[in-house]
């Protein structure tokens, strides 16, 4: 299915790379790194040099902490999406938030896609997306609570608990007028989820592809990644590239990622190996 | 009549297309070169030399001049990343070849050493049929270029 994200169009054999822009000052990866305006926007214009189709802003950190409120997160992240609105008209901005009233600041200032990643805990927020002709991410949370860590919750199958909320919030934000080609469903690594759940979403990956709705993958650097190699933030790159190979044999879509140079490498590899993208330029044998 | 001599080169086949050309301006040259003839005859050596025909031929003219295809390259030994790596004696044999083809010269063509021609990993094979052909009235040498460090020719004889 071609995929209109706001602005931007994208043919259905095209993968596109989300970069992170944290305008945080405590999140797991960065630890900051962007909190001050202008390192965030000197990461967007990195980010974009690098090749990312998209960069997803956002103003609060997944992990439990001080609560941020809808004036403070949009303080955060509203007028500096309109600046990068402004200096990068190529690329699609995307807002991590789950709040309607986010989002409905971050389209005027020329957001192009609302990525909940707490699958629709706010209901206004398909309306917030509809009314601005925006795209959004329905994610599967497990009906986790916003900001809250996984605590002994257990599925009788994950991956069709995760189809059918994904799904079912994909129906939820086309019947709020969100275009049918703008809608994207994830499964939410860690998102409701331990280890064994998030490592057993991406084995089952194409079953979510199945649905027709394009997937979006978020694996960079997660808890399952440092769990199942046993590795600290900082040290899970590889990890999340062998996550990211898997999930680009099985064919996702979006890819949200820190790393947005190595990732790109291995989905393009991945995808040439699957015979879905031709390579660059292959001569060996053949002049 | 005309002969059109190309290079068998298989990264022209559509099977094997990467997203950037590694020989477009061969291709270029091969389509110009076939565009208003009409493909009587291919000659090749092999079925893959045949195919890479095949594939020029789609690029002719439903009518005008009949035309048979003629696929020919030099050395495939020219350089040390060559196929072949390299071989001293590669340069000359194509220089001769090249030399014969500008002038047209079809029974020097159809002479070629082939046993040196199979040293040099050249495909020089089908120059042979052109013997007892005589001089061509026009020679014209469209593209030479060893671009992986194997020789290939684009050129039109016209008898």
């Amino acid at each position: 299915m071609t995929l209109k994200l706001g602005r931007h169009a994208f043919p259905d054999d095209a993968t596109l790379m989300m970069a992170i822009v944290n305008r945080t000052p405590d999140s797991f990866y960065d630890k900051g790194a962007t909190w001050v305006e202008e390192k965030a926007f000197e990461r967007v214009a990195r980010v974009v040099e690098q090749g990312a189709e998209i960069v997803d802003i956002g103003g609060i950190k997944a992990a439990p902490g001080v609560e941020i409120s809808v004036a403070e997160e949009i303080e955060r992240v509203g007028s500096f999406v309109g600046r990068v609105r402004s200096d990068f008209p190529g690329v699609v901005i995307s807002v991590d938030t789950w709040r309607a009233e986010v989002a409905r600041a971050v389209c005027a200032e020329g957001a192009d896609l609302i990525n909940d990643a707490w699958g629709g805990a706010d209901p206004e927020l398909v309306h917030a997306a509809a009314e601005a002709g925006a795209a959004i991410v329905c994610t599967h949370t497990g009906g986790a609570q916003v900001r809250t860590r996984p605590h002994r919750r257990e599925y009788d199958d994950v991956m069709v608990a995760a189809i059918a909320d994904t799904t079912a919030y994909a129906e939820r934000a086309l019947a709020a007028g969100v275009a049918r080609d703008s809608i994207v469903i994830d499964p939410a690594h860690d998102f409701g989820k331990n280890t064994f759940q998030s490592l057993e979403t991406t084995r089952r990956l194409e079953e979510m592809v199945a649905t027709g709705w394009p997937v979006l993958v978020s694996l960079s650097n997660k808890d399952f990644v440092g769990e199942a190699l046993d590795r600290p933030v900082g040290d899970r790159l590889v990890g999340t590239l062998a996550a990211t190979a898997v999930s680009a044999l099985k064919g996702a879509r979006i890819y949200r990622v820190h790393e947005v140079v190595e990732t790109r490498q291995v989905v393009d590899m991945v995808n040439t190996i699957a015979g879905r993208r031709l390579p660059a330029r292959a001569i060996r044998g053949l002049a | 009549m005309k002969v059109v001599l190309l290079p068998p080169v298989p990264a022209l086949l559509p099977e094997y297309a990467s997203l950037a050309d590694p020989v477009a301006s061969l291709r270029t040259a091969i389509i110009e070169a076939v565009s208003d003839l009409r493909v009587t005859e291919i000659w090749a050596s092999d079925g893959l030399a045949r195919r890479v025909g095949a594939w020029a031929a789609k690029y002719g003219a439903q009518s005008g001049p009949d035309a048979i295809l003629l696929l020919a390259n030099g050395s495939a030994r020219r350089s040390e990343k060559a196929p072949g790596h390299l071989d001293d004696r590669a340069q000359a044999c194509d220089a001769a070849v090249e030399r014969d083809l500008r002038a047209g010269d079809a029974d020097a063509l159809a002479a070629t050493d082939q046993s040196l021609a199979t040293d040099l990993l050249a495909d020089l094979t089908q120059l042979q049929r052109l013997a007892g052909m005589g001089r061509a009235a026009e020679a014209d040498l469209r593209y030479a270029a060893d671009p992986y460090g194997v020789q290939y020719w684009v050129a039109i004889l016209d008898w």
